[in-house]
């Protein structure tokens, strides 16, 4: 009887807390850009030159050279970027989302899907700390950004991530 | 006649420079229309392949778009078939890890679309870490021989059943090998029922949340070849046991952990502390429970500070034999039957940013009945433990080569411990046990999941001089 009524408890509470996929791609776009009244992918095929400018800065490696960055915009105005940024953890995959300004900070980060176990993914409060960061920040995990205990991997893949999208904000869109 | 010869011999150069571009045109343009009908039917090849892709995913299919005729539109074709394909293969790399629309979101948790979107394999995973070393005895410990161990092999795996039931363990391999004095132990094998982030179910043999290494205790983070003695005698990493408990995260930055164990088996608990009193999964004795409670607050990200608690009885419901004054007779012999009611308690605080990692852990024990357990182990057991450390690190790397992924930090530590703090009546101090260490060391990076470390440990006693080590080595985690 008491056996039931926990597992009743248990599939009534089931279902988002273990969930690995937090947002769809339609739906972490309408998080990236609230006010967009449209949202537009742009495919940007990288020479090989950006794709090593893009490592040199970003200090992070570079897997292909076909880069989509998305633009939100609200009329004739240009709201922000937003990059997907997908790597392996440990053995499995992460996918975050990286929101800039149109001046290139900052203004979000998302985890969109996480598949390793979720004692590694880093927090909400963790994942603010990136608010405002630029592409001349150093973004050193332990640094200028805090480390954490126990998903120092997954923290390092998002801090490489970001620093790659800062780098690619610089390179490709800036064009400097 | 001089002029018209160089005129004549201009217009030859002419005309064999007009028919040589002539011809080459004509080689270009069919080099061009080749190459053309070669990206056609790569074009067709990768489609058909995408189609496949797709269909094995579970997506729709794309919008018909109707071809273009007329072989001025050729190349203005090939670019609006390039970006076709190109979106084609932005929407599947992206849909190798995330759907496309909300809709399979709500199914994801037990929906078969979106097993298909995440493949069948997506349940493993795999991890594992490593670490050896090098110890040279030098200084107090003249005489004591030198060693080179393989200390871990770890192999982390975990299975996700679904969405909220997953299972987690790590099996390893301690100096090596079973032949050599070695061991092969499951650390931890547990299943976790994530029912809700406040409050989450787990069961099977867990890791005891107590101090910062029993838990996490990869090589990589932390310093030293070897973990802080503290948490070795004190709190008895890697300390395990069967039970079940809850966890979660009760507020941003505030974690807890409650777990009901099995208790500690006194009959193992030493002069040196309690350490043999683990009984580490196997035919656990389970007549005595503990409780075991762990809060961690986080105020900010470069803060932590926590402290846990475990109390519970560790006679197990056993008979101890004191043997008396004379082992070989059994006419003074005693049967006590203990309770050993067991306390420990923990406190520990870190702060990790800019560069400077800082770390403090104290530890204190308390047991019961241990007048007995001395008579019965002939030696002096400790009423009480104690223990603390206090230890400091600094990135110097940034300084050196700003802009480096590398990581080399200079660190020292201090500990102190005494395993017999509080002697029973009628027996005499174990001075031995009550020791002063000193570690410095270096640690360094090359990248976040590689140590190589290099240290060195002054350890007294009151009881007398202990080897003192240089150690290096180096560990891993993945």
């Amino acid at each position: 009887m008491l056996v039931a009524a926990g597992l009743a408890v248990m599939a009534g509470l089931a279902a988002p807390a273990g969930a690995t996929v937090f947002h769809a791609r339609d739906e972490a776009l309408t998080l990236a850009f609230p006010d967009a009244d449209r949202v537009e992918p742009h495919n940007h095929y990288l020479t090989d030159a950006q794709r090593a400018e893009i490592e040199k800065r970003g200090r992070a490696k570079v897997e292909s050279n076909l880069v989509t960055v998305y633009t939100g915009h609200k009329g004739g105005e240009l709201l922000g970027y937003a990059v997907f940024d997908t790597h392996i953890v440990r053995t499995l995959p992460e996918t975050f989302m990286v929101v800039l300004s149109p001046a290139g900070q900052v203004i979000g980060t998302h985890v969109l899907a996480f598949h390793e176990p979720l004692e590694y993914l880093p927090t909400e409060r963790w994942l603010g700390l990136f608010r405002g960061k630029k592409a001349s920040d150093e973004l050193r995990l332990g640094n200028d950004v805090a480390a954490i205990t126990g998903s120092t991997l997954s923290a390092q893949a998002v801090t490489d991530g970001i620093r790659r999208v800062l780098a690619i904000y610089a390179v490709v869109l800036q064009g400097k | 006649m001089q002029w018209k010869g160089w005129m004549a011999a201009g217009a030859c150069v002419a005309l064999a420079t007009l028919a040589q571009t002539t011809v080459a045109d004509a080689a270009d343009k069919a080099a061009i229309l080749r190459k053309m009908e070669q990206l056609d039917r790569q074009q067709q090849a990768i489609q058909q392949q995408m189609e496949e892709l797709r269909q094995e995913l579970g997506l729709p299919a794309p919008t018909a778009t109707p071809a273009r005729a007329g072989a001025t539109g050729r190349v203005e074709e090939v670019e609006r078939r390039q970006d076709i394909l190109t979106d084609e293969v932005r929407v599947l790399k992206e849909a190798m890890v995330l759907p496309e629309k909300k809709e399979l979101k709500s199914t994801y948790g037990l929906g078969p679309a979106a097993s298909k979107v995440y493949g069948v394999n997506q349940g493993l995973s795999l991890g594992g870490y490593g670490e050896f070393n090098y110890k040279e005895k030098v200084g107090d410990g003249a005489g004591v021989s030198d060693e080179f161990d393989h200390l871990r092999l770890v192999l982390y795996t975990g299975y996700k059943f679904n969405d909220w039931i997953v299972f987690n363990s790590e099996i390893e391999y301690e100096h090596a090998t079973t032949g050599g004095g070695g061991s092969v132990s499951v650390e931890f094998a547990t299943l976790d029922f994530l029912l809700h982030p406040m409050a989450n179910l787990r069961a099977g043999l867990m890791l005891v949340p107590m101090g910062f290494l029993n838990e996490i205790h990869e090589p990589p983070f932390f310093h030293g070849n070897v973990r802080p003695q503290v948490e070795q005698q004190i709190i008895p990493s890697t300390w395990r046991a069967n039970g079940a408990g809850l966890f979660g995260e009760i507020a941003p930055g505030l974690e807890y952990r409650t777990y009901a164990i099995t208790g500690l088996d006194a009959l193992d608990f030493r002069s040196s502390g309690i350490r043999g009193g683990r009984q580490n999964g196997a035919f656990e004795k389970a007549e005595d429970w503990a409780w075991v409670g762990r809060l961690d607050y986080s105020p900010i990200e470069m803060v932590t500070v926590g402290g846990s608690a475990y109390l519970g009885n560790s006679g197990q419901n056993q008979n101890f034999l004191d043997t008396g004054a004379d082992p070989d007779s059994t006419a003074d012999d005693v049967i006590y039957k203990p309770d050993v009611f067991t306390q420990i308690y923990e406190a520990h605080a870190q702060f990790r940013g800019y560069g400077v990692e800082l770390r403090a852990l104290g530890a204190f024990s308390s047991l019961d009945d241990a007048a007995e357990l001395s008579l019965v182990a002939n030696q002096t057991i400790g009423g009480q433990q104690y223990g603390w450390y206090a230890e400091a690190a600094y990135d110097v790397m940034p300084l050196v080569l700003p802009g480096t992924r590398h990581y080399l930090a200079p660190w020292v530590r201090y500990s102190q411990f005494d395993t017999v703090a509080d002697v029973p009546s009628g027996f005499a101090d174990d001075e031995s046990q009550d020791r002063e260490i000193w570690e410095v060391g270096l640690s360094y990076k090359p990248i976040t999941q590689v140590i190589i470390k290099a240290d060195y440990r002054n350890q007294n006693s009151d009881g007398g001089e202990l080897a003192d080590e240089i150690r290096l080595g180096a560990g891993f985690a993945f």
